[in-house]
């Protein structure tokens, strides 16, 4: 099988909608968020996802479901789950696999926000997957922060975005310090670093340089292709057992809308932290934010 | 076209010329038949350690120190200003010790170019002066005396120094480096970032030959000069955003009119903190970059991280040709040469000097694995040191020296000069800080048999 595409990030980093770009490439295979990333078996994985809203197992539900049958109907989830069941002997590095096979041997392009919960994470998928490539999606820490809290707000029921101790900020960083620790043992040009505001607003400069460094065809026909990430089989609403497996917002408008893009700009990283008002972001955030070309 | 080999190299100059607080061979030139180097005491603690300049006779082998900066009597104002040299210039640590009565004018001499203005007979020897009252540059028509033709720090006794000294039809061109006053002391940011131009120096007028950082004040400073195809190149230090990189035809009265051709560190941001060094080679420019000392910026929290070198040819197009892969508003840039962040060496730190000889383009860098490895080696045995590469492409990269050659102590490339009788290469030699850090943890043994101050060598 092609060595996949990882696209880590932390949470609310335009994962979504770049992944389903990325994964409307022609030789490509875009999936939901399959979060395979943080156990060594299938079980191990599979008991460990919330079933709050399926948000953790509605991905692989809905993958294996397409990739088995060619439709996400109810009974067709329902018969991923009875898969899943009788197969949570097998390893993680099986089920990839099994999912590359059925996508017909295509790169597979995952972007679960399991993979950089962890640094264990990333490097479980390295070591499955030693030829792998991994993008680093990078978002400024303002923008990123107050996505995370609109969405909780959404559909967290709000108790998680009022808990005191609830920082994105600290989300933030968490993720960002694994992905900086892990991409340190990275061969040159495994890992490659973007921002998403800089992508988006200019995508017709941006992804035929992802292709190329991916060794994809950067031909019209393609980047066309990644620009209707809405054609995705993924990139809409489930059945009601699995109705997510994505951002839900890009799930309910996956369309690009290119004159939005254009209109993307970068906060400033001074001033105070729009959730903790009289406060300036930490000096770890500022010095990773600056690395990353915010400021 | 063939690289120069490690056996080529033969010493010319050890130990500081018997100096050893000379520990910096800065600044070189070929001048009327002979090498005229130029060394520096960037830690100065007295009247010992002081700029002097060494001429080099071809034809005997013989060195002559043909100039050393007059000693001055420090009054309160300069003893609170050379009370900083000891302290590395960083995180706001001041020596504390008493400091001597008298300290040369020039702890260093940082620059040299050889250059005929509008009233010089011949062409004359400038040289580009590190000093607590202010940097200078001074003048010399027959390589024994040296004048200033320039007030301190150009009329800002505050510039610790100047250097980048450039020549482009009929013009020299300075910048001003590091600022030093009672309060504190920065060996690389000058009060404001700063392009000089001269037609005439011996005049003694300078003219700014930009407007205060182009312009943008993310410019902290000018840290390198250099001419290629018809222009004059200044690269710029911006922790905040990395560097960005100028060029001016110098055409009209300055100040010029400038052209931005590279910004936000070539799109790496601050990790490529400042330019360092710069030559062209095959009509193309070639930048190194990086981050002064251990590669981390403590003022700015910046780093660590490693050099890069880009290639940047007339049209302004560039190619990188080591460092980290990225996408860029100029395309995807993978390193030609197949090599990451310091040449794969996380310890260089810095692309330090630069030189072209027979047809070969060769880097110098910093290398602070020694004093990591006195630092944080639970007792490791010493190893790394400076390094240099060369290229008869600019892509392909070979190692030539390696390891301080053979000196651990020796951790920069910090001159390298083609002349007619060679390729000089001098060195940067940090003997008493790795001593100093080596006692700090019980191991003060490891290093007791070194020699101090700088080295030349000749291939």
């Amino acid at each position: 099988m092609p060595e996949p595409l990882f696209i880590i990030a932390p949470p609310r980093s335009f994962t979504s909608v770049i992944g389903g770009m990325v994964g409307q490439h022609p030789e490509v295979y875009g999936m939901p968020e399959v979060n395979l990333s943080h156990g060594d078996t299938l079980g191990e994985i599979w008991n460990s996802l919330t079933a709050a809203l399926n948000f953790g197992t509605a991905g692989l539900l809905r993958l294996l479901a397409e990739l088995h049958e060619g439709e996400q109907s109810e009974e067709a989830v329902i018969r991923a789950r009875h898969w899943i069941q009788r197969r949570l002997h097998w390893s993680t590095a099986k089920v990839f696999a099994h999912i590359s096979e059925a996508a017909g041997g295509k790169m597979l392009v995952d972007k679960s926000p399991r993979n950089t919960m962890k640094v264990d994470n990333l490097r479980r998928l390295h070591k499955m997957f030693p030829g792998a490539s991994f993008l680093h999606l990078v978002r400024h820490p303002r923008s990123t922060g107050k996505s995370t809290l609109e969405l909780l707000k959404a559909y967290g029921g709000d108790s998680v975005s009022r808990r005191s101790e609830f920082d994105p900020e600290q989300v933030w960083l968490r993720s960002q310090n694994h992905i900086m620790e892990f991409s340190r043992d990275l061969a040159v040009g495994q890992y490659m670093r973007i921002k998403g505001e800089m992508l988006l607003a200019d995508p017709m400069r941006y992804l035929p340089q992802i292709c190329d460094w991916l060794g994809l065809s950067s031909d019209p026909a393609s980047i066309e292709a990644m620009l209707h990430p809405e054609a995705s089989p993924f990139a809409c609403i489930g059945p009601p057992s699995a109705p997510f497996g994505n951002d839900p917002n890009f799930l309910n408008a996956p369309a690009l809308d290119m004159a939005r893009l254009a209109r993307i700009t970068e906060p400033s990283l001074e001033g105070d932290v729009d959730w903790r008002p009289g406060e300036q972001f930490s000096k770890p955030v500022l010095r990773l934010s600056r690395q990353f070309g915010y400021g | 076209m063939t690289l120069l080999d490690a056996a080529q190299f033969q010493p010319v100059a050890t130990g500081g010329l018997g100096h050893p607080g000379s520990t910096l061979a800065h600044s070189m030139a070929w001048f009327r038949g002979a090498l005229y180097l130029g060394t520096s005491s960037p830690s100065t603690r007295g009247a010992e350690d002081l700029g002097r300049i060494h001429r080099l006779d071809p034809a005997t082998g013989a060195w002559t120190e043909v100039f050393a900066s007059p000693v001055l009597a420090l009054d309160d104002r300069a003893q609170a200003r050379a009370a900083w040299l000891g302290s590395g210039g960083g995180g706001g640590m001041r020596r504390t010790q008493q400091t001597a009565e008298a300290m040369g004018r020039d702890f260093g001499f940082r620059s040299m170019a050889v250059f005929q203005g509008a009233s010089d007979a011949a062409p004359c020897l400038y040289v580009g002066t590190m000093s607590l009252w202010g940097g200078q540059v001074l003048r010399s028509e027959d390589g024994k005396t040296f004048a200033p033709v320039m007030a301190p720090g150009n009329g800002d006794d505050t510039v610790m120094s100047f250097r980048g000294l450039t020549v482009l039809d009929g013009r020299l061109f300075a910048s001003p480096a590091g600022t030093i006053t009672e309060e504190r002391i920065d060996r690389n940011l000058a009060p404001q970032a700063l392009v000089l131009v001269s037609d005439d120096p011996a005049s003694g007028v300078w003219t700014e030959a930009c407007i205060p950082g182009f312009g943008d004040p993310v410019n902290r400073g000018v840290f390198s000069l250099g001419s290629a195809h018809g222009h004059v190149y200044a690269g710029t230090g911006s922790p905040a955003r990395g560097f960005q990189l100028w060029r001016t035809r110098a055409e009209g009265a300055a100040p010029y009119a400038w052209e931005r051709v590279l910004t936000d560190g070539a799109f790496r941001f601050n990790h490529n903190l400042s330019t360092a060094a710069m030559a062209e080679f095959n009509g193309d420019l070639y930048i190194g970059s990086g981050i002064p000392g251990f590669g981390y910026d403590v003022d700015n929290d910046v780093g660590p991280c490693a050099c890069e070198l880009i290639r940047l040819r007339p049209d302004g197009s560039w190619d990188l040709i080591f460092g980290e892969p990225r996408f860029s508003p100029d395309g995807l840039k993978v390193p030609l040469s197949a090599m990451g962040p310091g040449l794969g060496d996380p310890y260089n730190s810095v692309i330090w000097s630069m030189g072209v000889h027979d047809g070969a383009l060769y880097i110098g860098t910093h290398n602070w694995e020694p004093n990591d490895i006195a630092m944080n080696g639970a007792g490791a045995p010493m190893r790394g040191g400076y390094q240099l590469w060369g290229s008869t492409d600019g892509e392909d990269w070979v190692p030539v020296l390696i390891d301080g050659n053979g000196s651990v102590t020796s951790t920069g490339v910090r001159t390298l000069l083609s002349t007619p009788v060679g390729f000089f290469l001098g060195t940067s030699n940090h003997t008493k800080l790795l001593q100093t850090q080596l006692r700090l943890r019980g191991r003060a043994d490891d290093l007791a048999e070194v020699s101090a101050g700088f080295d030349v060598w000749l291939a």
